[in-house]
């Protein structure tokens, strides 16, 4: 009953389409695999754009950080009118708390986590110039959160797809400082250059020897927080502090109106009809009569700027152009860390000498220091000498004298410190 | 009792060794009513793969060597089927067939190469024919969608010239993934992008507190011409879209485009002039010296004591934008070889100045049977659109049209003076200004050509092997142009005056389908029906929106500018899939199908892994059963039906990617990681559907009832996950929720009355929808809206995933749902010697919308309403509650209208010396009415365009219109 009539032919015909069917299923998914039409993958990365990258990447939300120190320190308002949160919740105005899912906090730990993601990629590249920077880089952004949540910890272990766990503020300096010194056996055994180049912000630190003088910098910086100041003066020893180079010279973040790149997001023209960063009153109130450094970083607006019951009138003038660098860290600062180290291991005399050098440079006369004042006379000077670039709120934290700023408004509070972000729960 | 297979195999085997006999048959073929004949009518032998098509008379002959006796199945598109028993050589047969009115005998397609007859299939399949689409004009295809199937939800996102429709079948399918159903225009998958058009640079509408766009663009469905269309299968739900696979969650929107009959040339002319205009206006806030003070202050004091007043509304909206329509439809040719010709132009004038549509479009279509063993086909079409958009929808630079109007009180003079339009003080932009001098145009080119080439390898009485190539091209650019000249009002007080947008658009679709279908006739009475075929599907979309500002005085062009910002974006999906298919048909009684279909696509993480969406359904004719008995009375046909399937809808482009964005600095060219981690796992989401129903005729078959009940789980859903911002990521793509929907569908369609001088038909649709979140991997967020406090949608497990929520009194509670409680739509043609009479109504009843046009002007104190005690109750809440923003958006309206009058033939013959014999004057509208409480234009409305979840916001939207025409058509 059931005569297939299939004939040869007609057989070999289904047979030749079949096999084609089954060929075509099994062959075609290598069309179907290729890489993001609209962004390079890991794979067409380079040494150079991912040290490019990170550099760049420094910069994003970097301005949410300075005014979060700067306020919070007391060194500036940011008299924002649509955004409630500048003058009220980095103020404790009455007892308000940092939002552990504000922008404030969020958006610059966000930020210096996914620079540390590249500086992770850079790590893999197998070259021992690019680790080196790659780690002191990573190790710079993490103590920038530190700062932030500084008893509430960071986290550090965060290569992978799950980040580690949170650590305390001690294991974290401890991890940074150490970060620091694998980063400068990778610099030591750079050889004489890099195999890339570095932005205009690190024009006198592009080779591995002198890029290892910031690295030396940022040491001795965390072994001030540490209270490590041995390790902090030899790390200055070897570090780009230099008293017959100008205070300027330094690392900074660099910016230009190139295409994809940013302007300094401080800069304001100081007489502008409105403005946003303001010097807290107490900067001209506080300082010495004759302190060029006064006159330098401010400009006094005829007209005073109220909002939120804060006023002020003080423009911040410590950058003349929407292009000019950002510090990361300076001469200046370097000279006054010599001086915090030898305060902390009482060297008082050879504190006075940098103390003095500093003074001298900003016009003011000579002072003697002994253990009744050089602390407060260094922190004096780090506020003076470092206006704007966010210290002063740290460095009173670090030896417990935040209740020395001074309160605004009846019921703000100094925080001290900022909660772990929301999203890292 | 019926015989069972056994009986019919023994008896088959009996026939085996009886003396083979020869029959021959002979016969005319025509149409019942007219008594025309009807050449290329099917004549099968039932149970065989034998058979014949009349010829230009309509007569048949064909010669069955071995029958002793045969079953002739007779049938012809539109008419229905007739079947006749033979037990002797014939030949006189006289065969009349009726007009399928209801469309019982129609045939469906099953599969991406198989058909069945509508008696057999087990799934609900919607389907609309040539005559049911052009009745009342419409710009786009999809506007011709409204209210004529149950479980389409068709819905304008404004009421701006050129489209940007939504289609949604059987509700919500998916949060973030593609929410509009797949379209395959004569085997070519069509693109459907709504690209934006780039205006936001300066209506920053996505600088407030919503970054998704809201353009208002086009969806690119909209270019097709409705005149063309032969007939739209709609393949609402999984169960019966499964073996479109992994684009297929949304459902499939299958369209044919017309053919020539053979041996018959005719001509169709049709000319329509029209107009349209505002279909309701909101009015506007009449002031008192004090009211006007408190409102604007000391200027509004001034601007009011001026003492004049203007219709700011009607001066924006009040045009009679002139419509007219041109096609031209050709067809015909010889048994062997076919053709289609066609023409069409359209032109609309908006109901703004300066805001219109014109698209033009050719056709030919071919098709041609180069021996009994191989017919080709080509569908080749050209189309040129071009739409002026105007400015609406919201913004947050007080710059587009509606929200500038909301800002402007009536007693302040917008118009020119002198030739100056008057700086508007109250908010950044004088909107008449801003219309005379602006340009929104969006150009589109666009070629659709496909192919199709059966060859038979096999055919014997019993087998019936054949193997097909279908094919196709999809390819556009768009030009998106937007010009904002210096002057204009806020380009002055910019910092960079004058703006000029240009994005271009290039969009490629292709796909090659390779089938083998067998037929295969086991005894007369069980037919297997075998399809197994291989699938290429290829998309490209290349954009790239450039933004220039301080433009040069006078120039448009991008590079005449100070500053220049250019983003470019691609997509690129290529999906490979097969598919296997066995249908069973027994003693047309039973139909069963199983099936699967396996896609590999390149947005999947694993590009080699092949996604399998099964499918199988069955159907029961129960009324063929001796039980039925008495019950045939009221249902002649009466079938029960089951079926299930499964579909995919791929994940958002680029999300399986790691990639790195630019970081430059110091001149230097950077990459930092993107926010975005990429998901090396993603899959698509997949939608499994149960539908079950039954379809009877009822009364002699003067009805049908039609019934199904659908319940789909959809899982991995794609969502938006928030990374620990300490991987250095924001967050990545992950499938991670299920949601499940349910619905009825109801159409009874009835002919009411059919005789020689009248008739009446009439078609009921009724459906209802509902989902449900019942999963999620993350907690619960929101979609879209501004703000609790102004309303917005929000993904919770448990709850309704249209739901709308918003602060009462510091509460975020559940104030609405956008999805309506129940649709319903009433068709209905009549006839009356030579007049013929068409309506349809549609009613939404329920489905929130969140109307913030009105809290707009609520807040700048326009609100017509705004000093009475509602008004003022209602202003005083903002801030407080939500309630009183989320409105009812019930409507019910005429949407199709058309009356016409049909000269007799020996009339028009005589007129036309014998040159045409065809031609009917007309009267048609759209829209013509609106019932709704909704206070503002009208509740169809989707500030965001076409989302899946969250279309009912209402922002200063372009006014809905209605429109009028007049109808000539002419032919032979």
């Amino acid at each position: 009953m059931k005569k297939i009539n299939f004939n040869k032919i007609r057989g070999s015909k289904i047979l030749v389409l079949l096999a084609a069917l089954v060929f075509l299923t099994t062959t075609a998914c290598e069309e179907l695999d290729f890489v993001d039409p609209n962004g390079p993958s890991l794979e067409q990365t380079s040494v150079q754009t991912l040290v490019t990258g990170i550099e760049a990447g420094m910069r994003i939300d970097h301005e949410f950080y300075l005014r979060d120190v700067l306020v919070i320190g007391r060194e500036a308002y940011y008299l924002e009118p649509s955004d409630p949160r500048y003058t009220g919740e980095l103020l404790g105005k009455d007892g308000t708390q940092i939002d552990p899912s504000g922008f404030l906090l969020v958006r610059p730990w966000g930020s210096r986590y996914r620079v540390i993601r590249n500086c992770n990629f850079l790590i893999q590249q197998n070259d021992k110039g690019a680790s080196g920077f790659a780690k002191t880089i990573m190790a710079y952004q993490l103590l920038l959160n530190l700062n932030l949540t500084w008893d509430n910890g960071i986290r550090i272990d965060v290569a992978g797809d799950k980040p580690g766990p949170f650590v305390s503020k001690e294991a974290a300096l401890d991890h940074i400082s150490s970060l620091l010194d694998e980063a400068k056996a990778d610099l030591d055994a750079a050889g004489s250059s890099f195999s890339f180049e570095l932005s205009n912000g690190f024009a006198e630190f592009n080779t591995p020897a002198e890029f290892a003088k910031f690295n030396r910098g940022l040491k001795a910086r965390v072994a001030i927080y540490q209270k490590d100041y041995s390790t902090a003066l030899t790390a200055l020893s070897q570090s780009f502090l230099d008293v017959g180079a100008p205070l300027s010279k330094g690392v900074y973040l660099d910016y230009g109106t190139g295409v994809g790149d940013q302007l300094n997001p401080i800069f304001e023209v100081p007489t502008a009809t409105s403005i946003k960063l303001f010097a807290h009153p107490s900067f001209l109130a506080d300082a010495e009569a004759g302190d060029t450094r006064v006159s330098s970083k401010t400009f006094v607006r005829s007209e005073s700027t109220t909002i939120d019951g804060l006023t002020s009138n003080i423009a911040v003038t410590i950058f003349g152009s929407n292009t000019d660098p950002l510090p990361i860290m300076r001469n200046e600062e370097l000279i006054l860390l010599r001086a915090e180290a030898n305060i902390g291991a009482g060297n008082y005399a050879d504190a006075e000498t940098d103390i003095n050098f500093i003074r001298n440079s900003a016009g003011l006369p000579n002072v003697t220091l002994d253990a009744s004042n050089a602390l407060d006379e260094l922190l004096k000077q780090k506020r003076y000498s470092l206006f704007g670039e966010g210290y002063r709120w740290i460095d009173l934290r670090l030896y417990d004298k935040l209740d020395t700023l001074p309160i605004d408004r009846p019921g703000d509070l100094v925080h001290k410190q900022m909660p772990r972000p929301s999203t890292e729960i | 009792m019926r015989p069972t297979i056994t009986v019919v195999i023994f008896f088959l085997l009996f026939l085996g060794v009886v003396q083979a006999q020869k029959l021959e048959l002979e016969g005319r073929v025509f149409d019942k009513e007219t008594g025309e004949p009807l050449l290329g009518a099917n004549i099968t032998i039932k149970g065989t793969n034998l058979g014949t098509v009349t010829d230009l008379e309509g007569k048949f002959h064909i010669t069955l060597p071995n029958f002793k006796s045969a079953t002739l199945v007779v049938s012809y598109i539109g008419y229905k089927r007739v079947t006749i028993n033979v037990h002797e050589s014939r030949y006189n047969l006289s065969i009349g067939l009726e007009p399928d009115i209801l469309k019982t005998s129609e045939v469906v397609i099953s599969g991406l190469a198989s058909s069945v007859k509508r008696e057999n299939l087990a799934n609900s399949v919607a389907t609309l024919s040539a005559e049911e689409l052009t009745e009342v004009p419409t710009q786009t295809l999809d506007q011709q969608l409204y209210g004529k199937f149950a479980g389409v939800n068709v819905s304008a996102n404004s009421g701006a010239p050129g489209g940007g429709i939504s289609v949604n079948l059987r509700g919500v399918t998916t949060i973030n993934a593609e929410n509009q159903p797949l379209y395959v225009l004569d085997g070519v998958i069509l693109d459907n992008t709504a690209t934006q058009s780039g205006v936001n640079a300066v209506t920053k509408a996505t600088g407030g507190g919503n970054s998704n766009f809201q353009d208002n663009p086009v969806n690119r469905i909209a270019d097709l011409v409705p005149e063309d269309i032969e007939s739209i299968e709609i393949l609402k739900g999984s169960s019966a879209a499964a073996i479109y696979g992994s684009k297929a969650s949304n459902g499939v929107v299958i369209i044919k485009t017309k053919q020539g009959t053979a041996g018959r040339t005719s001509l169709n002319f049709r000319q329509q002039f029209g107009f349209n205009e505002l279909s309701k206006k909101l009015g506007s806030r009449k002031f008192t010296a004090e009211t006007a003070l408190a409102t604007f202050g000391q200027r509004g004091l001034e601007e009011f004591n001026k003492g004049k007043t203007y219709d700011h509304e009607e001066e924006m909206y009040g045009e009679k934008g002139f419509i007219h329509q041109t096609s031209l439809g050709l067809g015909g040719g010889s048994q062997t070889s076919r053709y289609y010709l066609s023409l069409y132009q359209r032109s609309d004038d908006g109901i703004i100045k300066n805001t219109g549509y014109k698209k033009q479009s050719v056709r030919l279509n071919l098709s041609h049977l180069i021996s009994d063993r191989v017919d080709v086909k080509v569908f080749a079409n050209y189309i040129h659109s071009s739409a002026d958009r105007g400015l609406t929808n919201n913004d947050n630079s007080g710059t587009s049209f509606g929200l500038a109007l909301t800002s402007t009180p009536s007693f302040f003079n917008l118009l020119p003076v002198n030739g100056v339009y008057p700086e508007n003080p109250f908010v950044g932009s004088n909107p008449i200004q801003t219309r005379d001098l602006m340009t929104n145009n969006e150009t589109v080119n666009r070629t659709i050509v496909s192919g199709n080439v059966r060859f038979n390898i096999l055919k014997t009485e019993k087998q019936l092997l054949d193997f097909i190539v279908v094919g196709g091209i999809d390819y556009y650019t768009q030009i998106n142009k937007a010009v904002f000249p210096r002057e204009l009002q806020f380009e002055k007080a910019s910092g960079q005056p004058g703006t000029s947008i240009l994005g271009e658009t290039v969009s490629s679709n292709n796909n090659l389908y390779l089938n083998l279908t067998h037929n295969f006739f086991l005894t007369p009475t069980i037919n297997f029906r075998t399809s197994v075929g291989y699938q290429i599907e290829n998309k490209d979309y290349d954009h790239t929106l450039s933004v220039a500002e301080d433009l040069i005085v006078g120039q448009e062009n991008i590079d005449q500018a100070a500053s220049v910002d250019v983003q470019q974006d691609r997509v690129i999906q290529r999906d490979r899939g097969f598919y296997a298919q066995e249908e069973v048909n027994i003693e047309d009684i039973y139909f069963l199908t199983v099936g699967i279909r396996g896609d590999a696509s390149s947005s999947n993480g694993d590009v080699n892994k092949f996604f399998l969406f099964p499918k199988a359904s069955a159907s029961v004719r129960l009324s063929k059963f001796d039980f039925w008995g008495g019950l045939s009375s009221v249902f002649p046909e009466f079938k029960i039906r089951t079926a299930y399937g499964k579909t995919g809808n791929s994940p958002i482009p680029g999300a399986k990617y790691s990639s790195f964005v630019p970081a430059n600095i110091s001149g230097k060219g950077g990459l930092i990681v993107a926010t975005r981690r990429g998901n090396p796992n993603i899959e698509p989401e997949k939608t499994s559907e149960i539908e079950v129903g039954f379809d009877a005729t009822l009364f002699n078959g003067d009805g049908t009832l039609e019934f199904s009940y659908y319940k789909r789980n959809v899982s991995d859903l794609i969502l938006f996950r928030d990374l620990p911002p300490s991987t250095g990521y924001d967050e990545e793509v992950i499938n991670g929720g299920e949601m499940e929907t349910s619905g009825i569908e109801v159409s009874l369609g009835y002919s009411l009355f059919n005789s020689k001088e009248f008739s009446w038909t009439t078609k009921v649709n009724f459906y209802k929808t509902q989902s449900t979140i019942t999963k999620l991997d993350v907690p619960a967020f929101n979609t879209l809206g501004f703000a609790d406090i102004l309303g917005r949608f929000r993904i919770e497990e448990g709850k309704s995933a249209t739901q709308i929520v918003g602060l009462e009194n510091g509460v975020l509670k559940q104030l609405g749902d956008e999805t309506p409680d129940f649709q319903m739509s009433f068709v209905n043609n009549l006839r009356w010697n030579n007049f013929d009479l068409g309506f349809l109504w549609d009613w939404k009843q329920g489905g929130d919308i969140i109307n913030l046009t009105k809290l707009l002007s609520d807040l700048f104190g326009t609100t017509a309403d705004l000093d009475t005690p509602e008004g003022k109750a209602r202003a005083a809440a903002f801030g407080k509650t939500t309630h009183q923003l989320i409105e009812d958006g019930t409507y019910l309206k005429l949407r199709e209208i058309s009356l016409g009058y049909t000269f007799p033939r020996q009339t028009v013959q005589d007129i036309f010396g014998g040159l045409f014999t065809r031609l009917r004057l007309g009267l048609s509208g759209r829209n013509l009415v609106t019932i709704t409480k909704y206070s503002s234009y009208d509740p169809e409305v989707s500030n965001f365009g076409n989302k899946a979840i969250g279309r009912s916001i209402e922002v200063t939207p372009f006014p809905h219109s209605r429109s009028y025409y007049f109808d000539i058509s002419l032919g032979f």
